[in-house]
């Protein structure tokens, strides 16, 4: 079940999602994270940020919303601590950055090139609770240039996480890939919002959030495919993924990865489960490799 | 059974299929409920706790296991107790379940409460369901040191009153409504037992309960210098560190996690 993207090699297409795993400390008492794909660690950003004020989740019908804000210690104290110990673990490790403004992204991408530990980086363009990370995957012109100028600094393998909330998903997708993506991963949460009624104030202090689960699935299936038909590079699928059979359901539609995400909230071992999964769905549909199953949607007609 | 916890980690949960040993209502519309959950049971401590898995096995409604204050835990019979109100839907289908059903946990979670060291009755106060875990911490205490303050709204909603005097504690109850024990809040019952001689020495307070609750006892310890230590709560979509959902804010404007480094926590990183 090797799983290539770029220049990272996976030993199977099972990746946990940015700011569902933390940077695998916590989820290490569960189980041997040298079974995983890759990690893919919590968002960093150039400086330590806070984050936004609690309550910063909510529960909605089958998903959650969460602002959390990005609240991560910046890249040296992840470079000084966070890196050494997933250098102890045999499994690839995905940074995952934001930026304001594209200097910051390309400072980023400059200064983990030279931390040693990372097989790629995933550029987070995509998020919906900070002003600014929404501008530039909301725009093909601004992902163009945060893109290029990532591939600039960095020799590492790039991925770029697109945001849903756009009204054309492949044109942001093939700007990314103009620009020199290695890879497309999607999707990040859809924006939302969730009101209590009775004291007619929002459950979230941010007032808006971003939705994930099983809700946003048939969303993330769909740009998943629209974007897997448009461009060249490996897809990675994101989105509401709770079962093997979700994961297969997005490497039919063309993705040749996946990352896991919410899931993980509700079944610490469930990227073990999924990957356990799509082994067993492979074997009883006589499928040799990966390969057979990326991208075999059958359309009518 | 239970995946078995990695024990070089800091965090030493398992994910644990647990079945319903029994389940009935005690007060109110508070339940305890009994589990059989080896792993768990072994490793609880006073202050921690575990999320469960509410509804039906893969149902998405609702989607997130709740986080639940453990009561008690038997080691040898490998068993732990849950004190359950019932708030919403979640709290309902728990409670609604009969001995025999599986129910996915994880845990024990979060931070314990940890004995003062220094010399003179340990107060644990804690209102409504909040006496749930100091239950717990009772149990690997020396029962004469111990000072329970049980606050509730009414007579009727007193919970664990007699499992805190089964152990042997000095059990000390509060009513908002005078219906029994002293007619008060909590926190105007430790500062009258602090006042009238009842408390002289005191080693250390644990408190447990609505914030009001928390907010007026901490302030009391610590105009009397006491050492005190708070559970704190907040929702939770993980509970075991990794969403970042559930942090509180201390003094100097630190972001802490209610599920890591707490839910136990000195009273004095807070302001109150």
């Amino acid at each position: 079940m090797a799983t290539r993207i770029g220049n990272l090699v996976m030993r199977n297409p099972v990746m946990t999602a940015s700011g569902t795993f933390g940077c695998g400390e916590e989820m290490a008492a569960f189980y041997d994270l040298s079974k995983l794909g890759a990690i893919v660690c919590k968002t960093v950003t150039l400086e330590p940020r806070r984050g936004n004020d609690p309550p910063r989740i909510v529960e909605t019908p089958a998903g959650m919303l969460n602002a959390i804000g990005l609240q991560n210690d910046g890249v040296e104290a992840f470079i000084a601590n966070e890196l050494p110990r997933l250098r102890q673990i045999d499994v690839p490790v995905v940074a995952n950055i934001a930026g304001e403004t594209v200097s910051e992204y390309a400072a980023l991408a400059e200064r983990l090139d030279s931390a040693d530990g990372i097989d790629a980086i995933e550029v987070n363009i995509s998020c919906p609770n900070v002003e600014s990370g929404m501008q530039f995957g909301q725009e093909p012109k601004a992902t163009e240039k945060v893109v290029k100028d990532i591939k600039r600094h960095t020799k590492h393998t790039v991925i770029v996480k697109l945001t849903p909330n756009v009204t054309d998903i492949v044109e942001i997708a093939e700007a990314a890939v103009r620009a020199g993506a290695d890879s497309i991963s999607l999707i990040n949460t859809l924006m939302g919002m969730a009101i209590d009624s009775e004291t007619r104030k929002p459950h979230l202090a941010n007032v808006t959030g971003g939705l994930s689960g099983p809700a946003i699935k048939p969303v993330a299936l769909r740009m998943v495919w629209q974007v897997a038909q448009a461009v060249d590079v490996p897809v990675i699928g994101i989105g509401g993924i709770v079962s093997s059979r979700d994961a297969v359901e997005f490497l039919v539609a063309g993705a040749s990865a996946v990352q896991v995400g919410t899931g993980n909230f509700i079944n610490p071992r469930l990227c073990l489960d999924v990957t356990d999964g799509i082994e067993g769905y492979m074997k009883r549909h006589g499928i040799p490799d990966l390969g057979g199953l990326v991208g075999s949607l059958e359309l009518p007609g | 059974m239970c995946a078995a916890p990695d024990r070089q980690r800091k965090l030493r949960a398992a994910c644990c299929t647990a079945e319903i040993v029994s389940n009935s209502r005690v007060a109110g519309d508070y339940f305890e409920l009994a589990f059989s959950a080896r792993e768990i049971a072994r490793e609880a401590r006073g202050g921690q706790f575990v999320m469960v898995q509410c509804g039906e096995a893969g149902s998405f409604d609702p989607l997130l296991k709740r986080p639940m204050s453990i009561a008690w835990a038997d080691r040898k019979e490998g068993s732990i107790s849950l004190l359950v109100r019932i708030v919403g839907k979640a709290s309902a289908l728990l409670c609604a379940k009969a001995p025999g059903e599986p129910v996915e946990m994880i845990g024990p979670l979060g931070t314990a409460f940890e004995l003062a060291e220094r010399p003179g009755k340990h107060v644990l106060v804690g209102a409504g369901a909040g006496i749930a875990p100091l239950l717990l911490f009772a149990r690997d205490l020396d029962a004469s040191d111990v000072h329970a303050i049980v606050a509730a709204t009414e007579k009727d909603l007193l919970l664990c009153c007699d499992k805190f005097e089964q152990l042997g504690a000095k059990t000390d109850c509060s009513t908002d409504d005078g219906s029994f024990g002293f007619a008060g809040v909590a926190s105007d019952l430790l500062a009258k037992r602090l006042g009238d001689g009842t408390l002289d020495q005191v080693a250390g307070a644990y408190l447990c309960g609505p914030p009001e609750m928390i907010s007026a006892a901490a302030r009391i310890c610590a105009d009397r210098e006491i050492p005190c230590q708070v559970s704190m709560e907040a929702h939770m979509a993980c509970g075991f560190g990794v969403c970042l959902g559930c942090v509180v804010t201390t003094k100097t404007g630190e972001r802490l996690r209610c599920c890591v480094e707490g839910p136990v926590f000195a009273a004095e990183r807070f302001q109150w």
